[in-house]
């Protein structure tokens, strides 16, 4: 009875380290650790491009979406993994306002209405960078909220290293003005 | 007041965001499968004695873009277990029929890489929309393998009429590592039908070919390793 206990418990680590090495390998686990390595700030930065809080969900998960679908087998270093994210997350961003550009709405109007009523911090930013372009917007949110380098922030972007640094001076110009 | 870009808070995930994200992930799966399954229908026609298309087998990858002439994608999936090792079944053939029960069945031609109980994971074959992966969310894109037999020994040649490999048979059973990398390029014809293909599988941890066919309709060439079998 003994040996088949000791057996029984030597077995149920065997199947332990057998699922922990699966799961290792298992690209939906590698995605749902990349998501929470970065989801939080991805979601401010979803929430700084759009503007509309409702829309953040959905525009995320598509996004995710994406990204599941075509991830890689290994990312060179973080940085690379990064730049790969976030640029998904902003492409699908501007997708989302590509649409809404079509469909003629009208973006966060009830954030923008609430701004004057209880001067929440958030929806003031909010208010403030969609006054900006989004090529302004999309820099400031990845350097300055984010604190991605400026090399990321041109992978990200596909825009040369210099091109980040003007961006960022003229949407930390608008971004002050905007905010008053 | 004074306001920072840091006081920007993004609204909290709604409830079950996680789930609600893989619940869609599943759904387009299920979606690829149904559409493979139909194909699979399709295309199997049985006829009383007269001879009518069928094939057993036809992969849809579901994402290839309206208009394009060529498919061409990569990707590295886990590979079923057979007898305590991965196994990747290739199976290759040109168009055949066979008698059975008393009816005639008429194959398509077909190539694709299976699991022990028939599951494709990736393949073409002379059906519309037929190509692609199987189950392509199990699977992670990786870098382009060679389209060329890569060092690896012509095994036959099938042509029209031939059951080849998987046709009559179990196909070709190769040891493969836990995950094997394959490579589906299709040039599409009329009616998002293949006229002609490759197909490669490599697996291991320093890339290595373990089979690749040169496909059309009437030809079949197979290229084997030594770690592939035919029962």
């Amino acid at each position: 009875m003994e040996v088949v206990t000791e057996f029984a418990g030597i077995r149920r680590d065997a199947l332990h380290a057998a699922r922990a090495a699966r799961e290792a390998v298992s690209p939906r686990r590698r995605f749902e650790n990349l998501l929470d390595r970065h989801e939080s700030r991805l979601r401010r930065v979803a929430y700084g491009m759009l503007g509309d809080a409702h829309r953040v969900d959905d525009v995320l998960q598509e996004a995710f979406l994406k990204a599941y679908r075509s991830l890689p087998d290994r990312f060179d270093n973080e940085r690379a993994e990064a730049a790969w994210l976030y640029r998904i997350v902003h492409r699908c961003c501007l997708d989302e306002l590509r649409g809404r550009r079509r469909r003629r709405e009208v973006a966060g109007v009830i954030e923008l209405l609430a701004v004057d009523d209880d001067k929440d911090a958030s929806l003031v930013v909010a208010g403030a960078l969609a006054q900006l372009s989004e090529r302004s917007r999309a820099v400031i949110l990845l350097v300055d909220l984010i604190g991605l380098d400026y090399d990321t922030t041109a992978l990200v972007l596909r825009i040369p290293r210099g091109t980040v640094a003007s961006r960022l001076n003229v949407a930390r110009g608008q971004l002050r003005k905007a905010l008053g | 007041m004074s306001v920072e870009l840091e006081d920007l808070v993004a609204p909290p995930p709604r409830e079950r965001f996680r789930e609600e994200l893989w619940e869609r992930a599943q759904l387009q799966d299920r979606r690829v499968a149904r559409r493979w399954r139909l194909v699979a229908i399709a295309a199997m026609v049985i006829a009383g004695g007269a001879l009518g298309t069928a094939g057993v087998l036809a992969f849809s990858s579901g994402d290839n873009a309206a208009g394009a002439t060529t498919y061409d994608r990569t990707l590295s999936c886990p590979m079923a277990v057979q007898g305590g090792v991965p196994v990747a079944r290739l199976s290759a053939h040109a168009r055949y029929s066979f008698f059975n029960n008393g009816q005639n069945f008429s194959m398509v031609a077909f190539t694709g890489v299976l699991d022990k109980n028939g599951q494709g994971y990736a393949g073409l074959g002379a059906v519309r929309a037929s190509y692609g992966f199987a189950m392509p969310s199990l699977c992670t894109a990786a870098k382009a393998v060679p389209l060329r037999p890569s060092g690896l020994k012509l095994y036959d040649v099938y042509t029209n009429g031939q059951a080849g490999l998987g046709g009559m048979d179990n196909g070709a059973q190769c040891f493969v590592g836990a995950r094997a990398t394959m490579r589906v390029h299709a040039n599409i014809g009329r009616n998002d039908t293949p006229v002609s293909g490759q197909l490669a599988l490599w697996t291991g941890k320093k890339l290595h070919p373990v089979a690749f066919v040169q496909w059309t309709p009437k030809r079949v060439a197979v290229y084997l390793s030594d770690d592939c079998h035919v029962q």
